[in-house]
């Protein structure tokens, strides 16, 4: 698989404190990689680095397989990012920032500026000034910047901030649709849910090192599956099924099966024996559990 | 870097304080002219006028435009757009050069119409000469201060920071002309600004002379914007 962002043993260092400790990863084309991880865990810092606004201490990266100062500098032409909270000239209307933004990016066409906006939710506000813009039609003006141009790679950092649900759900939206359209996408969010309703990859970052990383296929390995009956003769339904499954545990009405086992062959076995089954279930972690259990906090 | 300094450009024309210090300095500038004496020419008129002070003052509200560049995010947008660090200090130098450039010429250019369409005081070609050699070292003097001003921009990166150090870069100069004795000073006095008026406008300009004030403006540039941009390139954006 291509790979558009490679990162080896990338350190940065402020004073004593490591933001970013040896990481190393990659972020394949046509994915949308999720980086995972607290507040201070080197997420924001990893995204400066790789946009040239923060300097790396030790290490190296490469951007769409270029690496080297210069050639990476050049090869940020193809990247839409929104790094924390997007700034603009408050006193210039939405379009006019764009356009500024626009000429910096030497795109030619105009009409992109009012496809962004219209992608974003803005369009009719664009002779209005941002300095009276709210903290989440800024956001949404971040990410029109973003997308101007229609770029190979986004790397949005917290897009979803200061949204309202109907904003949350039309960036989904729109998230998905780009993975569509086959752009990459590199995405770091507190809120994990989210993620994982469009994550392919996931890099779970704490004190500036990759804790882990997967594909969301392997997330429901990960997170643990189990097999959830409810019963009210719970006491011998677990004596009936004792030997399947790793572990057993019971709490209530409710029988938790751990590990690999044929939900059929455990339905047939309580029928047998004479179990009432309220219901059956396959329940699996979610992100979010994983991350605590994984991080050992809440985020 | 082609690309970069269209977008410069363009921000350039469309920048309504830009056009406002220019209009204005120009209204005053014609303004000061209608009150002075009917015979005074353009000429005799900037070469006695405190035109050091004005320039001093504007190009430090132009460094407080530099450092709004960074609460707007332009410079870390041009480093993500895909532009050399260098790159993007020397367009924002040459913007800044030519936005002081408009400023301080406007004044001049509306006062020698003033003069010349209003009041009628057509000036002579060695006049004329002497006034556009005037300019042309004010487009030096504008160079070397301009330098001055973006490295010290991108150095303080505040507000309140760039007015204080410019307070003091003023207040340096004039405490320099009080407690230095005017003989003394007389000596280096003449490759200051002032001196450079009554020179261009009173003497034929010696060529040596000319020289070594090109010579020194280029030379302060070339520190400056060195200076500037090795820290530009060391630091970070935020």
């Amino acid at each position: 698989m291509e790979c558009v962002i490679e990162t080896k043993n990338l350190v940065k260092r402020y004073g004593k404190v490591k933001a970013v400790d040896g990481l190393s990863m990659r972020v394949e084309k046509g994915s949308i990689h999720a980086l995972v991880g607290p507040n201070g865990s080197g997420k924001t810092t990893l995204i400066r680095m790789l946009m040239g606004t923060a300097i790396p201490t030790s290490g190296s990266f490469s951007l769409f397989n270029f690496s080297g100062e210069k050639d990476v500098a050049r090869q940020r032409k193809r990247i839409g990012t929104l790094i924390e909270m997007p700034q603009f000239y408050n006193d210039r209307s939405a379009y006019e920032n764009l356009d500024i933004i626009r000429r910096i990016r030497g795109i030619e066409n105009k009409e992109c500026i009012l496809d962004a906006l219209s992608i974003v939710g803005l369009l009719g506000m664009e002779k209005r000034r941002v300095g009276k813009f709210s903290l989440g039609m800024r956001q949404r003006l971040g990410i029109a910047k973003a997308l101007l141009g229609n770029p190979e790679l986004l790397i949005l950092d917290e897009p979803i901030n200061g949204m309202d649900p109907q904003g949350v759900s039309e960036m989904r939206a729109l998230l998905f649709s780009l993975k569509e359209q086959g752009h990459t996408i590199l995405l770091a969010s507190h809120i994990l849910k989210e993620l994982t309703a469009v994550s392919t990859h996931y890099s779970m970052i704490r004190d500036g090192r990759l804790y882990d990383d997967f594909s969301a296929g392997e997330l429901s390995k990960r997170c643990g599956e189990w097999l959830e009956i409810v019963t009210p003769d719970a006491g011998r339904a677990e004596g009936l099924l004792r030997g399947m499954g790793e572990n057993i545990t019971v709490e209530g009405e409710t029988v938790q099966i751990f590990g690999a086992v044929d939900s059929g062959e455990i339905i047939r076995k309580l029928v047998l024996g004479d179990c009432v089954v309220r219901g059956v279930g396959v329940k699996t972690n979610d992100l979010e559990s994983y991350f605590i259990k994984m991080m050992g906090e809440k985020i | 870097m082609k690309v970069l300094l269209r977008a410069e450009l363009y921000k350039l024309l469309h920048s309504k304080w830009m056009w406002a210090f220019a209009i204005f300095t120009s209204i005053f500038a014609m303004f000061l002219m209608a009150k002075s004496k009917s015979s005074e020419n353009v000429v005799q008129f900037w070469a006695e006028s405190d035109f050091y002070q004005m320039v001093s003052v504007l190009v430090v509200l132009y460094g407080i435009v530099i450092v709004h560049e960074y609460a707007s995010g332009y410079f870390k947008e041009a480093v993500c757009a895909g532009h050399l660090k260098w790159e993007v200090y020397l367009v924002r130098y040459f913007a800044f050069f030519i936005g002081a450039l408009v400023i301080l010429v406007s004044p001049c250019l509306s006062a020698l119409l003033f003069s010349s369409c209003i009041k009628g005081n057509i000036l002579t070609v060695s006049q004329l000469r002497a006034f556009f050699i005037g300019i042309a070292f004010l487009v030096l003097y504008c160079v070397c201060i301009s330098a001055f001003f973006m490295m010290l921009a991108v150095i303080v990166k505040t507000y309140s920071m760039i007015v204080f150090s410019s307070i003091f870069f003023n207040m340096l100069v004039v405490v320099i002309y009080e407690i230095i004795p005017a003989e003394s000073f007389a000596g280096w006095m003449k490759y200051s600004f002032a001196g450079i008026q009554h020179t261009m406008f009173f003497q034929p300009m010696e060529i040596e002379k000319a020289l070594l004030l090109l010579f020194s403006f280029l030379g302060q540039s070339i520190l400056y914007t060195g200076i500037g941009v090795f820290y530009f390139t060391k630091k970070e954006l935020r």
